[in-house]
């Protein structure tokens, strides 16, 4: 049976929009989407509603830029721009940083301010997160006003935005000249600063071994001693790759663990997208 | 018929180009004259809203339910190539093909099969399209359109990397369209080359002599390092043999050398594998360049 249109319902029977929140909760994003726009095309005193449950189900596929597009083609297709199609917007440029201009800043609000509005101010500062102007976003945090009208999203969102920063602040900051200057000192031990110290042993161990031959052959054939020179060469690339290796290895670790906090960044965005 | 190898973004920029003229012409032609019907005005609402996606879902979902009326050939059309330009090829040749099936102009259902053939290319579907062409080629409309078919069936035959096919078709292209006969054997050979042939022989080379397989590639900085690096471990075995130092001399070629020097002959295979590979496609755009352009 053929979902019902809303001027038409039978009791029981679930319209297009139903159809197409049963379709995204099972995962077929693409398939919501067209369902939320036949609701929105049947029904145009609620086609913004029908436009921004497709925008949803099109963000939620990883396609901010179509949802984008749609809601920003809603008044053209005879819709209203309200107060959840401006968030809806606002939320597919959180995921959109190559766009020169965003929309959100510039979108009409009507007075006085609704929780839309107040989360729309929200989605500006998690677009700086995403932009990684961690200090933009701080100063963003501190300087906002409180929610008005208050808002338990709202509320919320700021204060996991809190931590997510508090959580780079505590990144691992090592410094790749010390990483460098401990390995000279001793072998490996850079590596045992920047927290690899299974890489640290194996370094020393390494080159260690080298030098000690290369030494023992010095020490039993004098300056001639081809063993000792050959050795000895190799140990000084083991030793010269090794303090390379550590200043590396503090400037990767920090952007690998940045890196997997972005990814919680945006985990914990994606969850945001139906507040 | 090989399927071919590489397919570099020009030939998809090309493609679509292609893609491109053969809507204006369709647009020009102005064949399809029924009005849509209500179920296909929704399509065209996920058209215009730049759905390409949905509206394919759309479209197939009224075709199953109402049969191949339920849509005009013109939107059908247009939904394939929405398909086609956003990347499903696969997904947009049914629905061209229902529209030049649904055309009753045989000259617009000739230039959508033309069309459906550039998007098999698209999609590496060599024999496909080649049938396409061919059907085109034999049972067009006009002139015209009878010859347009035939340079593109050259030009998959030479995407398809077929030299004995491309010779034969493009010796057969009338008014002595392409090039002349010892360019054209000499362009037709070089798309034949076994690449894998080719990277056997530089890592041959690089095994006999490191970095000599990087620098008949045409990578002399490759091949300096190569031959540095291998030939550095080399000097150390050998003064370590002559010094008696068999488990030194073990330790540095098994434990170091030996990975540099394998490196060395895949990197000597890869530079081969590589030249190889950017020599066909160059022959390739140039027999497609020299076929001219569309009539």
């Amino acid at each position: 049976m053929a979902p019902a249109s809303a001027g038409a319902s039978e009791p029981g029977t679930p319209s297009y929009l139903e159809l197409a929140e049963r379709l995204r909760s099972v995962g077929s994003f693409s398939e919501c989407a067209v369902e939320a726009l036949r609701f929105a095309y049947d029904h145009p005193a609620e086609r913004a509603r029908g436009f921004e449950r497709a925008a949803l189900c099109l963000s939620l596929a990883g396609r901010h830029d179509d949802a984008r597009r749609l809601m920003l083609a809603l008044p053209s297709e005879g819709g209203a721009l309200d107060g959840p199609g401006r968030l809806r917007i606002c939320l597919a440029e959180v995921f959109l940083l190559e766009l020169g201009v965003p929309a959100c800043p510039s979108l009409e609000r009507g007075a006085p301010p609704d929780r839309f509005h107040a989360l729309d101010l929200e989605t500006l500062r998690m677009r700086t997160i995403r932009e990684r102007r961690w200090d933009d976003a701080r100063q963003q945090l501190a300087a906002a006003p409180a929610p008005a009208p208050p808002d338990p999203t709202a509320s919320a969102w700021r204060e996991q935005d809190r931590q997510l920063i508090r959580r780079h602040d505590a990144l691992p900051r090592k410094s790749p000249v010390l990483a460098a200057a401990l390995s000279m000192v001793v072998p490996g031990l850079g590596r045992v600063y920047i927290g690899r110290w299974p890489d640290g042993l194996m370094s020393f161990l390494l080159i260690g071994t080298t030098a000690f031959l290369a030494g023992q052959g010095f020490y039993a054939e004098g300056e001639g001693s081809v063993r000792g020179w050959i050795l000895g060469g190799v140990a000084g690339l083991l030793y010269a790759g090794n303090v390379y290796g550590s200043a590396v290895g503090a400037v990767v670790q920090r952007r690998d663990e940045e890196a997997a906090l972005m990814q919680e960044v945006d985990r914990a965005y994606g969850r945001r997208l139906d507040p | 018929m090989p399927m071919g190898g590489g397919w570099i973004p020009d030939r998809l920029r090309r493609a679509c180009a292609l893609l491109g003229a053969l809507t204006a012409l369709g647009a020009a032609h102005g064949a399809f004259a029924a009005e849509p019907a209500k179920p296909d005005r929704f399509v065209g609402d996920l058209l215009r809203l730049g759905l390409g996606d949905e509206a394919g879902i759309e479209a197939r979902r009224l075709l199953l339910e109402n049969g191949p009326q339920a849509l005009a050939p013109e939107t059908t059309y247009r939904v394939g190539l929405a398909l086609a330009v956003s990347g499903k090829p696969e997904q947009a040749v049914p629905f061209l093909e229902q529209a030049a099936a649904g055309t009753t102009d045989p000259t617009r259902a000739d230039q959508i099969d033309l069309t459906t053939g550039v998007v098999l290319l698209r999609a590496r579907s060599f024999p496909h399209a080649l049938h396409v062409f061919a059907r085109v080629e034999a049972f067009g409309a006009d002139e015209a359109t009878r010859v347009f078919a035939t340079r593109l069936r050259c030009v998959a035959e030479v995407l398809a990397h077929d030299g004995a096919a491309a010779r034969a078709c493009i010796a057969g292209l009338p008014g002595g369209v392409g090039p002349p006969g010892g360019e054209l054997n000499e362009l037709v050979r070089t798309i034949e080359i076994d690449v894998h042939a080719r990277a056997i022989v530089g890592g041959v080379l690089s095994a006999v002599v490191p970095g000599l397989g990087q620098l008949t590639a045409g990578n002399p900085g490759d091949a300096a390092l190569a031959l540095l690096v291998n030939g550095g471990f080399a000097t150390a075995i050998y003064f370590l043999l002559a010094d008696g130092a068999i488990a030194d001399a073990a330790l540095v070629g098994l434990g170091l050398g030996l990975r540099y020097y394998v490196g060395n002959i895949n990197n000597g295979a890869e530079a081969w594998r590589a030249a190889a590979e950017e020599k066909r496609e160059r022959a390739s755009a140039r027999l497609i360049r020299l076929l001219g352009p569309a009539p």
